[in-house]
């Protein structure tokens, strides 16, 4: 087992090396020059090249690449020609925020999407089944900036229920910074009036972003049980009597769990940066936004760090779900270990 | 795995009151919208949000004014050699930093210093000049050259505080100075300003609070906090307005969110004008507009009044004027005696007729930016008003990095490109000297025009301290550039934005009041809240 997570270590290693050097291509590849974009249209020609030269992209591609790794070992992605700040000190307060979306959002993932496919897999091709595949596909089917906009339609112009947009409430004191997700941080500080409100924020962009994850995730459960359920070992419990309840959580989700959470862990991973929508709609200040600011703007050092940091995300998920399955089924660690 | 001592912890919080939070309820607070990023550093100010955050939490030795130009602030009182090229100020005494340290001339020589170090946002219009502190109260700024526009540009030189800059400096490239405190700048502000940063995310909020006992004075009622949102997208605006979360939007939501949020109980619409116009350059060197004649036919074929309609607002809220020459109301210079924009078909086909490209034209490209909505409908209008004179147009749609880009070369500068253009700062030559050749391949300069002449005229009207003088100069400066038709100028634009009833701005609800500053009309100061 050792053995098999050092190599995995490794291959991932390589993968976020080819990610920076690719990005780091393809995002001076983009039209425009960067110096003028974050100076203006005013900007004199001296100033534009002063700025290239801190940029260093008066220098050759390899040589700016090489300044970047160097950077990048001491901690330092650059500055932002977007924000005007050290992109460090960008993804430190944006990339909480878009964890804490995407964290809540794969709860509602996992929480409605598999029970919504286990329902649908039990009951196949009664009501239930149908009533479940329709909600399912309607949420696949449905960008999440839609749902976005449906939502605050709804809950926030219509009813008023829900706030519109932001981490917190303008009367509401923030809780003492410590890891930047307000849940966590209002919990340390037992700010239980911070924890409802920013949790009461977060409700509606978490569902916005969730649902399509949640049809995927029911679909696939459903899917994946209904293979598991024509087993014979299904079978077999089925003649010894075992309620359908516990044939269904114990025996048929247990095999049918590993596509589902492997292509669940990806979603988690790709909600990093296919956030930017929902985050537009509610003004939630996130990576994925940031990211694509920096795109349209074109500040280079914002890109490679966002990618890089969405990389590793991708990286580290990977990682934990290949665990997750190799601990769900034990031929894999045992193929492993050989 | 989630235990019961975890679960009990959630639930405890949960379960707690709100005794914890005081109230904000009591202030009054300003909320607003304004485009991503808000950029803190006064000394890196390139547009309009950063204009705003650096107008309210920094003071500069003179502000814009309606009828004079410009007028005292920190400066109290200004004396100008006989040559033009030496202006001493003596300073406002008692004037103090945030944090409670006075503000000194050597704090203006700091920040002179300082921009033109960064070489950022609007340091060219300091080039050259130099600034010395003859005592703590007295600054003197020597220039190359006699510069008319040198007090107006002032208002783009904040005042920041050395002391505590020096004091947060991290290395950089600025030798001794670190990094200039360009880590520092970008996260909370060194200013004496009737506001000051309490909170800053450049993707989401700046919080600004009211700073008692400015020199400059608040209105009884104005704002005690002021919430500076980022990137809010239209429809997020017009649910905050109706909901009252929000109290001014910003001039970028699309004309239907506005003219529904003037329909809307409680609400109005307020405009900036004087100080911005739309423009419309042709590429003097690319094949067809490279022919006089035929830029000729353009100008008479565009019909002027739709264009203005077409930015409408509600009906009796424009979103543009017409305009003549190539100066806005608001300035010196605005000469309502040149010739005005007309329609004529007949006469533009007559100029084509007399064009090289009377036949088989080559592509006239028109673009809009990706960014700016508005633009589609208005190249979609020229398209087909140009089809009726016989000219085919191509639309283009094109991302501003993209422009940035072409507007670096004459052959890949597209024919025809339309831009918003506001003035900087309250002088004319703010926005004529973007006619100057040392522009040519930025995008504010897309026509390719080399006028010599023109250019010595643009460096002579900036030379001449006597405002009667100037104003001849502009005029007859106009009217040579517009012989060229190198660029249309079709409409003055007003910048408009939906306000909640119960907020008063003074400078924005009476445009007399208003000052030719992009945007030098949002101080918070002059607002009050009456709700």
């Amino acid at each position: 087992m050792a053995w098999y997570l050092l190599r995995r270590l490794a291959a991932s290693i390589v993968v976020l090396f080819g990610v920076s050097i690719l990005i780091f291509g393809v995002a001076r590849v983009i039209p425009g020059d960067p110096a003028r974009i974050s100076l203006g249209p005013m900007a004199s020609e001296e100033q534009v090249a002063q700025l290239r030269a801190q940029l260093y992209l008066d220098r050759p591609l390899v040589a700016q690449y090489l300044q970047f790794l160097r950077g990048l070992a001491a901690g330092d992605l650059g500055a932002s020609t977007y924000t005007n700040r050290p992109v460090a000190t960008d993804l430190r307060q944006f990339l909480p925020a878009t964890i804490e979306l995407v964290a809540a959002a794969s709860l509602i993932m996992v929480c409605a999407g598999i029970p919504l496919g286990v329902l649908a897999g039990h009951f196949r091709d009664r009501w239930p089944d149908h009533v479940g595949r329709l909600v399912a596909l309607l949420g696949v089917v449905t960008p999440s900036f839609v749902w976005a906009i449906f939502l605050v339609l709804v809950f926030s112009y219509a009813f008023d229920l829900m706030p519109v947009i932001g981490r917190l409430s303008d009367s509401i004191i923030p809780p003492p910074r410590v890891t930047g997700l307000l849940l966590v941080d209002a919990t340390l500080a037992g700010d239980g009036t911070a924890f409802r409100d920013a949790l009461w924020h977060l409700a509606l962009p978490a569902i916005a972003l969730s649902l399509s994850g949640t049809g995927q995730a029911a679909r696939l459960t459903r899917a994946n049980l209904g293979q598991t359920y024509g087993r014979d070992y299904i079978e077999l419990a089925r003649a010894y009597g075992f309620a359908g309840r516990s044939i269904a959580w114990k025996y048929a989700l247990r095999p049918a769990m590993i596509p589902t959470l492997t292509i669940l862990g990806l979603d988690f991973a790709s909600k990093l940066g296919s956030a930017f929508l929902v985050e537009a709609v509610f003004v939630w200040p996130g990576t994925a936004r940031y990211g694509v600011q920096a795109i349209l703007n074109k500040d280079l050092n914002g890109i490679v760090g966002t990618v890089m940091v969405i990389g590793f995300g991708f990286v580290l998920i990977n990682l934990i779900i290949d665990l997750v399955v190799a601990v769900l089924d034990p031929r894999i660690r045992h193929r492993a270990a050989f | 795995m989630i235990t019961r001592r975890a679960l009990l912890s959630v639930g405890l919080v949960l379960a707690l009151g709100a005794a914890a939070a005081p109230s904000q309820a009591q202030q009054r607070v300003l909320r607003l919208d304004q485009s991503a990023p808000g950029r803190l550093d006064p000394s890196k100010v390139v547009d309009y949000a950063s204009s705003i955050l650096a107008m309210n939490a920094y003071d500069t030795l003179v502000n814009g004014d309606p009828k004079t130009g410009v007028a005292p602030s920190l400066a109290e009182s200004w004396t100008i050699a006989p040559d033009g090229k030496s202006y001493t100020f003596k300073l406002r005494s008692g004037v103090k930093f945030h944090d409670g340290g006075a503000l000194t001339a050597e704090d203006v020589v700091f920040s002179l210093d300082r921009t033109l170090a960064l070489n950022a946002g609007y340091a060219r219009l300091f080039n050259g000049i130099k600034a010395a502190a003859s005592d703590a109260q007295t600054v003197t700024f020597t220039l190359p050259a006699p510069n008319a526009a040198f007090l107006a540009t002032l208002v783009r030189l904040p005042v920041i505080q050395k002391s505590l800059v020096m004091k947060n400096i991290k290395p950089g490239n600025y030798g001794d100075k670190g990094d200039y405190g360009e880590a520092f700048l970008a996260a909370t502000d060194a200013g004496s300003g009737a506001y000051r940063v309490v909170e800053h995310n450049p993707q989401e909020l700046t919080v600004l609070a009211k700073v008692p006992g400015h020199f400059a004075g608040h209105l009884p009622k104005s704002p005690d906090m002021v919430r500076i949102r980022y990137g809010v997208e239209p429809a997020t605006v017009r649910t905050l307005m109706a909901r009252r979360e929000l109290e001014v939007t910003s001039q970028w939501i699309p004309p239907e969110i506005k003219r529904a949020l003037a329909e809307s109980e409680g609400m109005g619409l307020v405009a900036e004008l004087g100080s911005a116009y739309f423009i419309m350059p042709m590429n003097t060197r690319r094949p067809p507009t490279d022919d006089v004649e035929f830029r000729r036919a353009v100008a008479l074929g565009i019909d002027y009044a739709a264009l203005i309609d077409l930015v409408k607002i509600t009906p009796t809220v424009a979103g543009a004027v017409p305009m003549t020459g190539m100066i806005p109301s608001g300035l010196l210079g605005n000469d309502k005696s040149l010739p005005a924009n007309r329609r004529d078909v007949a006469a533009a086909k007559a100029a084509l007729a007399k064009s090289k490209y009377a036949t088989n034209a080559p592509p006239f490209e028109l673009i809009w930016v990706a960014e700016v909505a508005v633009e589609e409908k208005i190249g979609l209008l020229l398209v087909q008003n140009l089809a009726e004179v016989g000219i085919k147009v191509n639309l283009t749609r094109v991302p501003w990095t993209l422009l940035t880009q072409q507007a670096t070369k004459p052959e890949t500068t597209p024919n025809m490109i339309q831009r918003f253009v506001g003035a900087p700062y309250p002088d004319p030559d703010a926005l004529i000297s973007q006619a100057h050749s040392r522009y040519m391949g930025t995008t504010l300069k897309t026509d390719w025009y080399a006028d010599p002449e023109a250019d010595k005229m643009i460096e002579a009207a900036l030379a001449t301290t006597d405002a009667a003088k100037r104003k001849a100069l502009y005029s007859q400066l106009q009217r040579h550039l517009l012989q060229s038709v190198s660029s249309l100028y079709p409409f003055e634009s007003v910048a408009t934005f939906a306000k909640q009833n119960y907020v008063k701005a003074s400078m924005l609800d009476d445009s007399s009041k208003g000052v030719a500053v992009q945007g030098g009309n949002w101080i918070f100061r002059t607002f009050e809240i009456d709700k």
